[in-house]
């Protein structure tokens, strides 16, 4: 039944988030509206870049890797940086821990992003009788995602909200930022230039969203250690 | 998509309006104390079945894969059904070798046609096996070798009269090999080759199995009411004489329309596509010669082009009847073509009436006179009419059935059966020769153009003697001695090849060649005196040929590099242009392309066109649905959904686990588990 098919792939992609909020102590600390306002500021930022987008880069019809259309793309990429200091700075947030706070805004920006690049594709792809394994790549990949951003927001409020930071450590910290923030351009020249198929570029995600994970991990904690 | 409309059939509102009315009055306490919540969860419940009722409707989406594919012809002869009786399809697909005793009434089954084992297709159709669908995968034309036609013609028309003469409760459908549905084959046949998919019961790696639908979906065939067939016909009139009685007329007739397995891909360019082009090519050649007073015969020429063919030639005869009586008595002889596109040096004359017949000796010897030239043969058979038999198995039997002596020029040596030989899936493009075609043409205008010829010249009486006749040639070499004066136009020496110049350059040149731009052939009103009777005449110019030595010259009228030379491009152009048509009478609607094209192209060559619109008589009924479009999508079996369930929520709870012992640590994991437990023997 591929109705079946569509709630398999939707608990793929939306159920991690979900599953996140509740084992974490976000629920316990009533975070939801940190995750709602982090969202309303992805949408913003989503229609700032499409803008962008559509203003300076061209259509072209083949699928090749031009890299004058993947530079603009990568800068444009910035714009989500941007936003992201925006939730993580100027927002008012209860009194939240810097720990949860970057959380909180992690996971609603990574819902966000799941839920306006996903579920339209699979609402009307998934149900359909013909069966790909599109969609379960496209879940999986939302969990990357979710990593990904997750150690983004740690690295930005490492950044922006943290003042008194070891001196050898903030290149480390300016240099998985810019990875973190380039990864979209990674993938999508893995994808037309090298021609990766579908399962080795979501293993590549996978394996990078835990490795960035990791180390934004170790350096966060680096930094919270008490001098 | 029954289960589209069913979702809409639910009015929501008033469904909505039920449940919130129950759940109000179950609740009415708790909304006056907690009214917020209760309406927000009540009105998530109620978006929530309403998502869940739209979902339901499984919509189809984009398959891997959707090819044209044309349904085998349904038709009731006399009442009785033939044909494939279904036209809308949803099953597995499967594909040879099957199991003994497998059931195949959920399965369509898929037989490419280059390896057609028709030994089971006996079994399929023979034994009533009931099938989910049939179909059929046809070679693709542009990857096929010339060489390798020949085979696959057979087995297409093998199976054309073994599908025509069945009844097949499903739907059969033909389509062209595809590099999509090619890759789909392999994987088909590594199931067990029924397509089913397992069942949940059964575990392992079958439950990844996937297998294949193939889904056509349209509507339920309907009979077509009364389908018309047309007839064409052009007129081109002599030069009437002094008198005013009624000309002779020719009739060169040929059926145009086909029947075939798969109606959209009946294009019978042999049957009887190279019938039309002949006919359209002479008539062409003819209009020319008859657009000059000078040149135009002494013969009406009658061309027609009738439709409904294959049902035992019903279109001919009402045409017939509905012709004018002194016409019809006017015709000398009617000469009808089919399928003289694929012969190699023998063509036959069928006839109705007995060969003693004077008009059918004469067409017949002046055929085999320039059938000599061109080094082929024709042959004669006569085959008696049985009127109590309806069958009409050639054209000329309906002319005879009102008293016209006609003829059919064929390259069929036996009569064909009833619906055989209609132009149906073997009958393509590569079936006809272009240089055969063009044979027919020569011999068919040549003889008709010696009946031309002696037309011009007024008759005379059949008394000439041999001795009449040198002396009839020696004033006709006498005049050609003398010099040209202007209006001569007969060369006696080159009389083999009948070879004329224009009346304007006076040309005494003996020489064969030697044509300019307005050839015409008359025998000068000059020789007025020198009639000869036609059979004389004919007589002569053989004789002619003999004493003057000039042995086995052809004669000819339209000659090559003349103006009235035999065009191979016209004919390559109709020929290319009516194997891409498929011309199914029924199908055809009164102002179909084909039919005015034929129209408009008799318009050009003779001087009046009429069309009659007809319908088929009552044995024969057809219905519609020809063509529709296949999706073939690959689906899984509910096992395999349930796996994945499976899957997903053991990451899920893993995840979970996972992460309460990292942030919150251990305890609480256990906190959590023996929560419940407690809580519920608190309430207890």
């Amino acid at each position: 039944m591929t109705l079946f098919h569509f709630l398999n792939c939707a608990l793929l992609t939306f159920g991690p988030h979900a599953v996140y909020y509740t084992a974490t102590p976000l629920s316990e600390y009533d975070t939801i509206g940190t995750c709602v306002k982090a969202a309303i500021v992805y949408l913003g930022t989503a229609l700032v870049k499409l803008i962008c987008l559509a203003t300076f880069l061209e259509v072209s019809d083949s699928d090749s890797f031009n890299p004058y259309q993947e530079l603009l793309k990568a800068l444009i990429g910035f714009i989500d940086v941007a936003g992201l200091y925006f939730a993580l700075t100027q927002l008012t947030h209860r009194n939240i821990s810097q720990n949860h706070k970057f959380q909180a805004v992690g996971l609603g920006w990574a819902f966000a992003d799941s839920v306006l690049h996903r579920l339209v594709p699979l609402w009307v792809g998934a149900r359909g009788l013909e069966f790909t394994w599109e969609y379960i790549f496209q879940g999986i990949e939302a969990n990357a995602d979710l990593v990904l951003n997750l150690s983004l927001a740690a690295i930005g409020s490492l950044m922006w909200l943290r003042r008194n930071k070891p001196k050898t450590l903030i290149p480390i910290i300016y240099a998985c930022a810019g990875i973190l923030a380039t990864m979209p351009s990674i993938i999508s020249y893995l994808r037309r230039a090298l021609g990766w198929q579908p399962p080795k570029l979501v293993a590549f995600e996978l394996s990078s969203s835990l490795v960035m994970a990791i180390i934004s991990w170790q350096l966060f904690s680096a930094c919270h250690r008490p001098a | 998509m029954i289960i589209h409309y069913q979702c809409f059939q639910f009015d929501s509102r008033s469904w909505f309006g039920r449940k919130t009315s129950s759940l109000f009055s179950g609740r009415l306490a708790r909304i006056c104390r907690g009214g917020g919540g209760m309406v927000m969860s009540l009105t998530t419940y109620s978006i929530l079945v309403l998502v869940l009722v739209l979902a339901v409707c499984v919509e189809l989406g984009d398959a891997a894969t959707a090819v044209d594919a044309y349904r085998l012809i349904q038709y009731d002869l006399d009442g009785a059904p033939y044909g494939s009786r279904l036209a809308a399809l949803n099953h597995f697909a499967g594909v040879a070798p099957f199991a003994s005793g497998v059931d195949l009434s959920r399965t369509a089954v898929i037989l490419p046609l280059r390896d057609l084992n028709f030994t089971l297709l006996h079994e399929f159709i023979t034994g009533k096996q009931q099938l989910g669908g049939l179909l059929f995968l046809l070679p693709r034309d542009t990857d096929s070798a010339r060489k390798d036609t020949g085979p696959i013609r057979t087995i297409l028309s093998k199976l054309e009269h073994l599908l025509i003469h069945a009844n097949l409760p499903y739907p059969v459908y033909f389509a062209h090999e595809d590099d999509k549905i090619n890759e789909v084959l392999p994987d088909v046949q590594r199931g067990d080759g029924t397509g089913q998919p397992a069942s949940a019961t059964t575990g392992g790696l079958e439950l990844m199995t996937h297998s294949f639908k193939l889904v056509v979906s349209t509507s339920e065939p309907k009979k077509l009411s009364s389908p018309t067939i047309t007839n064409i016909q052009g007129w081109l009139p002599g030069l009437k004489g002094d008198g005013t009685s009624q000309l002779p007329t020719i009739a060169v007739v040929a059926s145009y329309d086909t029947f075939g397995a798969a109606p959209e891909l009946s294009v019978g360019s042999d049957s009887n596509g190279s019938g039309v082009v002949v006919l359209l090519e002479i008539a062409r050649l003819f209009s020319r010669l008859y657009s000059n007073p000078n040149t135009r015969g002494r013969y009406n020429l009658l061309f027609g082009l009738t439709s409904g063919g294959p049902y035992n030639y019903d279109g001919t005869m009402k045409w017939l009847r509905n012709f004018d009586q002194r016409i019809r008595e006017s015709i000398e002889f009617a000469i009808c073509l089919n399928s003289v596109g694929s012969w190699d040096n023998e063509l036959w004359l069928h006839v109705s009436k007995p060969p003693e017949n004077v008009y059918i000796r004469q067409v017949y010897e002046s055929l085999a006179d320039v059938a000599k030239e061109l080094d082929v043969t024709i042959g004669l058979k006569h085959k008696k009419i049985n009127i109590s038999n309806s069958r009409v198995a050639w054209e000329h039997e309906q002319f005879s059935r009102v008293r016209v002596t006609a003829l059919t020029l064929s390259e069929l040596s036996v009569a064909p059966e009833l619906l055989h030989n209609t132009g149906g899936l073997s009958d393509s493009r590569d079936s006809v020769d272009d240089t055969t075609i063009q044979k027919s043409i020569k011999l068919v205008a040549e003889s008709l153009g010696i009946g031309y010829a002696v037309s011009l010249k007024p008759p005379i009486s059949s008394g000439s003697t041999v001795s009449d006749r040198e002396k009839i040639l020696r004033k006709i070499v006498a005049l050609d001695q003398n010099g040209s004066d202007e209006g001569h136009d007969f060369h006696v020496l080159p009389l083999t090849c009948l070879c004329f110049s224009s009346p304007r350059t006076a040309r005494a040149d003996p020489s064969i060649s030697g044509f300019d731009s307005g050839i015409f052939f008359s025998i000068t009103y000059r020789l007025a005196s020198s009639l000869l009777p036609y059979v004389l005449l004919r007589k002569l110019l053989l004789e002619e040929r003999h004493i003057y030595g000039y042995q086995g010259r052809n004669v000819q009228i339209f000659a090559d590099n003349s103006s009235l030379a035999l065009n191979p491009f016209y004919v390559k152009s109709w020929l290319d242009l009516l194997s891409q048509t498929p011309r199914v009478a029924p199908f055809l609607s009164k102002n179909d392309a084909i039919v005015s094209a034929l129209k408009k192209e008799l318009a050009d060559h003779t001087d009046e066109v009429n069309v009659y619109h007809e319908t088929i008589d009552g044995m024969f009924t057809f219905y519609d649905s020809t063509r529709s479009t296949l999706s073939i999508y690959q689906v899984t079996s509910v096992g395999f959904d349930f796996v994945m369930l499976a899957i997903i929520g053991l990451y899920l709870i893993v995840l979970f686990t996972v992460l309460v012992i990292a942030t919150r640590g251990f305890d609480e994991l256990l906190l959590m588990i023996r929560r419940p437990p407690t809580r519920k023997s608190k309430a207890a």
